[in-house]
């Protein structure tokens, strides 16, 4: 079964991390959820997907009644990311989806429907977890042409969708980068193929330089932390991807 | 089970029984921790009820093991109510599709889906039963649990001036079992016992 680990902890305001299913069949990419809670409400982050439901229900109720995640955040459309939603529907019909505007038609085929998916816009926006603030950045065609990423200041969080993401081997599953230069190793594939644009990749890199983050959070593989998070973004600064 | 409440629900408020009953279980642990120390420190009159405490240390550790059995067969339960929940989903479009279509297929495909959602109800008997059991015992455990804590509340009585002090904790000690009883009560009946 997934785990939930806590990430931060000040008050009410905390950031799990559900991560590393050893059930999970080898089919299926390894994916990390995330929970942010505040005052008594949460957000989950890319849900994952209908198979691994199950994991990340169960999970998720150790450390919180799941009654309280009110709001779902989908950087982008993929299954992995956001397929179980009709699932989560299933337990709360008033669940919200914040999503890029571009797919709100596309994954109500997934579950949900007009009321249940909120559109983000093209600049990002802030998104209220009971008067704390969340931002959705933008980090369109990294991977998805209509992409967001979620910054938390006061946790210093970065919760960057497939951005960092690492194809880790089955016996390497840790939930922290240990060693930058064995981990990245596994994550340079993905980054060279999946991430199709040069200037949104630099753009990127730019505006996440800027900020102080403590952790960087992906969708797949090791959370980076303290140093390893400059070091990811100067690395990714200098990786060529996609086609040029 | 409540009828009003969907499976899931039912499944999350067994869990959070369970959350709140493996607490307490800490917490005894750590009051009988507590009480053998204070029991060491009041010497040969606080003896009885430092071997209490000890017994109580012990019950807490096997209510935590009935906890962590109940906890795993719970998420057993996620997996099959998330199955029953998608099986009915497609039931419900196959029938759809029935209806604006002659093809044998999709009768038979249903009736598949039907199959397998009379497995899955046999799951989750099974689960149900399983978790019946370890509740059954938990329940022992907790009565054996009761008469140590009136025990310990007798031995604090002969402790002499030290008395009000392992008295509290004796009460304490009685509180939580009370506590897990109830808590233990509403797990049987989740569970259809």
């Amino acid at each position: 079964m997934k785990k939930a680990i806590t990430l931060y902890e000040q008050g009410s305001h905390r950031w799990f991390v559900i991560a590393r299913d050893p059930d999970k069949p080898h089919c299926l990419i390894d994916t990390n959820e995330y929970v942010i809670t505040h005052a008594g409400q949460a957000l989950l982050t890319d849900p994952g997907g209908l198979e691994i439901f199950p994991a990340v229900f169960s999970a998720v109720s150790e450390v919180i009644d799941p009654a309280q995640v009110g709001q779902i955040f989908a950087s982008h459309q993929d299954p992995d990311v956001i397929s179980s939603l009709a699932l989560w529907l299933e337990f709360n019909p008033d669940l919200r989806c914040h999503v890029s505007g571009l797919w709100k038609s596309f994954i109500p085929h997934f579950g949900g429907d007009e009321h249940t998916l909120l559109s983000i816009a093209d600049d990002g926006a802030d998104i209220d977890l009971h008067g704390h603030p969340l931002h959705a950045i933008p980090a369109h065609y990294l991977h998805s042409s209509g992409n967001f990423h979620l910054w938390d200041a006061k946790a210093q969080i970065l919760f960057s969708g497939d951005i960092g993401a690492a194809m880790l081997p089955h016996d390497q599953q840790e939930i922290f980068v240990r060693d930058f230069a064995q981990h990245i190793r596994h994550a340079e594939g993905f980054h060279r193929r999946w991430m199709g644009s040069n200037s949104a990749k630099r753009d990127w890199c730019e505006r996440a330089a800027k900020l102080p983050i403590d952790m960087l959070c992906p969708q797949h593989g090791a959370i980076y932390q303290g140093d390893d998070v400059m070091r990811f973004i100067n690395w990714l600064d200098e990786l060529k991807v996609g086609l040029f | 089970m409540q009828s009003t409440q969907t499976p899931l629900r039912q499944v999350v408020n067994l869990r959070e029984n369970i959350k709140t009953i493996s607490t307490i279980a800490f917490q005894v642990n750590l009051l009988g921790l507590n009480a053998i120390l204070l029991a060491k420190q009041f010497g040969e009159v606080a003896r009885g009820f430092g071997v209490i405490s000890t017994e109580l240390r012990a019950f807490s550790r096997e209510l935590a093991q009935h906890m962590e059995a109940i906890s795993a067969l719970s998420v057993n339960l996620v997996r099959v109510e998330t199955q029953r929940l998608c099986l009915r989903k497609r039931h419900a479009l196959l029938q759809q599709a029935e209806g604006r279509s002659t093809t044998d297929w999709l009768p038979q495909a249903r009736q598949r889906q039907l199959g397998r959602l009379d497995t899955l109800h046999g799951e989750r008997e099974q689960t149900f039963s399983a978790m019946r059991e370890h509740l059954s015992d938990a329940y022992q455990n907790c009565l054996f649990g009761t008469v140590i804590a009136r025990s310990a509340r007798i031995e604090a009585a002969y402790a002499g001036a030290q008395g009000s002090t392992l008295t509290d904790t004796s009460l304490a000690f009685a509180q939580c079992v009370d506590h897990v009883l109830a808590s233990l009560d509403r797990l049987k009946q989740a569970t259809g016992g």
